[in-house]
């Protein structure tokens, strides 16, 4: 069987079930009953066991529902490509600004969004204003601390 | 007599400077989030979260219910002009509302939304003011296994009623309850599932969650297609009905009112059911049924009435019990934690101020909309076209700034992005998103209330059927996962199969 006609539902509920029982497993390092009633772990192993039941039933219904496959998760041709950058750019501002700063970071993000529609040069201005403005908004007017480099911008 | 006085106090404080400053950026940033295809209330509400870090509990609340139900009367213009409804809650108004924008009657088909959505928020806010106090004062005699039972029945009704598979949405509730148990355990202190990063110990922070899933996941899903609108808008004018239209109009908003404030109450109800019934009930009074899906001011007047009259009643659970019942109740109850306030039965006495003064802002922010809403509708309607591809990275920049700004934290951004992109899969293979949030939100709650009955009792879950009030609650749970796992595939065909935003 190709890997990619397998149900996106099915992938899915593997994945979950794989995290749940590390849950369950993590679960039994702390304590289920303390001498005046439940403890720690009470919660999380009742949490754990039922989510595994019902994932079980997940994982049979998806063979027998229709549903997507991984084949036609993903969309293809300019949407997927626009999806794809921007969670690059996501990753971009998550990895440099802390060293660069927000206002560099978010220039360089936004000028890859935009310049996905627009002619490079326009994304760059447009994306020095947004960013300007954003600056301005959260932290003088919202006085919401941002994320600086060390020239503090 | 007391509710007056509170009003009238509550009144006198949402018209003083920031208060009406706040709600008044609150229904404009809402009527900007319901004119744009691709953003709901829910992300809106989400993504706007950050900015209220710096205002007072009050201040917060106001501005984001000005967001939540001026998002319900911006879908409607689009819904009107353009045949795009702005938000889901609007898809109803396309049938009868963008044929009479054909018509060349726009302005009466949104001058009736207006009217009617109007008229509908306030009786529902009155509702709210009725019965409020009266359930928070019963509320308050529920012991821990009491309110353990009824945040399940909370919670099985959203799941229950929510999106395509009963057994998907109990998945994604119970995910959300293992996400809310990572953290320092409320009763002992013990740090659980911290994986040994720090920024875990404090546990997950629901504001990136709630951007994640429904803001960032909702912003992907609309990237993969172009959001440009190019239809020309229609002419607008003359913004009331015809006199001989006046008596049938103001019955549907009647009906429609009250349809959409008992609807709000229920939980895992969401703002479609009450248009879907209202348009449904109006077709079927009507002596001319072979109007409607033509142009029937009735069949606009109807649902768009119910839509926002839901808003009031769906605050009823959340400021009475504190249990959210959709996913905007759980990014306001969100934002309530956020700002130390905890909504529940003592939120009335507790906050009176705060409360009464959200309450009154909600009756002017409805008749700033009313004033914004018929002279502006064309003006509303050229925001729609504002293309995705300009949008989109701007909302985004927004999300992450805000996020950041939360705890000063990186962490917080990657937990976002990491849920973004989570919750853009889940939705594709149709995991409604919507219990995640729930009982992420309500998860402390839950595990406290649980550990307490289980204390009171010894160990003994069967004891929770000896409280009377335990086993009528317990019996509305099983009934409605039996309901919904059985009817679950008829109701769907009626209303929908897709997990919507209310």
């Amino acid at each position: 069987m190709n890997r990619f006609s397998v149900k996106l539902a099915t992938a899915v509920t593997v994945i979950l079930t794989a995290l749940t029982t590390a849950y369950l497993v993590e679960s039994f390092n702390y304590n289920y009953w303390q001498r005046y009633g439940p403890g720690p772990g009470f919660m999380p192993r009742w949490a754990s066991v039922i989510t595994l039941g019902v994932l079980i039933v997940c994982f049979y219904q998806s063979f027998k529902e229709e549903g997507k496959t991984l084949a036609d998760t993903f969309p293809k041709g300019h949407g997927g490509v626009n999806v794809i950058v921007t969670w690059a750019s996501l990753i971009l501002f998550l990895t440099l600004s802390k060293t660069l700063g927000f206002t560099v970071t978010s220039v360089i993000m936004l000028t890859i969004l935009f310049g996905r529609n627009i002619k490079w040069h326009k994304a760059l201005v447009l994306s020095l204003i947004v960013s300007l403005c954003c600056l301005f908004v959260f932290k003088s007017l919202l006085q919401v601390p941002v994320p600086v480099n060390k020239y503090g911008w | 007599m007391d509710t007056v006085f509170h009003l009238i106090s509550g009144l006198t404080n949402a018209m003083a400077g920031m208060n009406l400053l706040y709600c008044t950026i609150g229904v404009v940033a809402g009527m900007v989030v319901g004119v744009l295809p691709g953003l709901g209330p829910t992300a809106g509400t989400a993504l706007l979260l950050p900015v209220t870090f710096g205002m007072s509990a009050t201040e917060a609340i106001i501005m984001l219910s000005g967001i939540y139900y001026g998002a319900m009367y911006g879908g409607t213009i689009t819904s009107v002009l353009i045949n795009a409804p702005g938000e889901a809650a609007s898809v109803i108004t396309c049938l009868d509302g963008y044929p009479m924008a054909k018509q060349g009657r726009a302005g009466a088909a949104l001058g009736v939304a207006a009217i009617g959505s109007f008229i509908g928020g306030i009786i529902s806010l009155i509702g709210l003011l009725i019965i409020g106090p009266l359930v928070a004062e019963q509320a308050l005699k529920f012991g821990p296994p009491e309110y353990f039972c009824l945040m399940l029945v909370g919670l099985t009704l959203v799941v229950g009623l929510l999106g395509k598979s009963l057994v998907k949405g109990l998945i994604v509730a119970l995910m959300g309850l293992m996400l809310s148990l990572i953290g320092t355990d409320s009763s002992m202190g013990t740090v659980r599932f911290s994986m040994g990063i720090d920024n875990l110990i404090s546990g997950l922070d629901f504001v990136g969650i709630a951007m994640g899933a429904f803001g960032l996941s909702e912003i992907f899903e609309s990237l993969e297609q172009d959001l440009k609108v190019t239809k020309e808008l229609p002419k607008v004018s003359g913004l009331f009905p015809e006199k001989d239209e006046w008596p049938v109009v103001l019955r549907s908003i009647g009906r429609g009112s009250l349809l959409g404030f008992f609807i709000g109450l229920i939980p895992g109800t969401n703002s479609i059911i009450p248009t879907v019934i209202s348009y449904a009930g109006e077709k079927k009074l009507s002596k001319h049924p072979e109007k409607f899906g033509k142009g029937a001011i009735e069949g606009v007047a109807g649902p768009e009435t119910a839509n926002n009259s839901y808003c009031g009643g769906a605050l009823v659970p959340l400021f009475t019990l504190g249990i959210p019942t959709s996913p905007v109740m759980a990014v306001l109850i969100g934002a309530f934690i956020i700002h130390g306030v905890t909504p529940g039965p003592t939120l009335f006495t507790k906050h009176a101020d705060l409360v009464w003064t959200v309450i009154a802002s909600m009756f002017i922010g409805n008749v700033l909309l009313v004033i914004m809403n018929l002279p502006l509708a064309k003006a509303w309607a050229q925001v729609a076209r504002i293309p995705g591809k300009i949008l989109f990275p701007i909302i985004i920049i927004i999300a992450l700034l805000g996020v950041y700004g939360m705890n000063n934290s990186m962490f917080d951004v990657g937990s976002m992005i990491f849920f973004g992109i989570v919750g853009y899969f889940m939705k594709k293979a149709d995991f409604p998103m919507a219990p995640l949030l729930l009982t992420f939100i309500l998860g402390n709650q839950l595990e406290v209330s649980l550990v307490q009955s289980m204390t009171i009792f010894r160990g003994d879950f069967a004891l929770f059927l000896t409280r009377p009030i335990c086993l009528v609650l317990l019996s509305i749970v099983v009934t409605t996962l039996f309901v919904s796992a059985f009817t679950g595939k008829k109701r769907k065909e009626v209303f929908g199969s897709e997990e919507t935003e209310m």
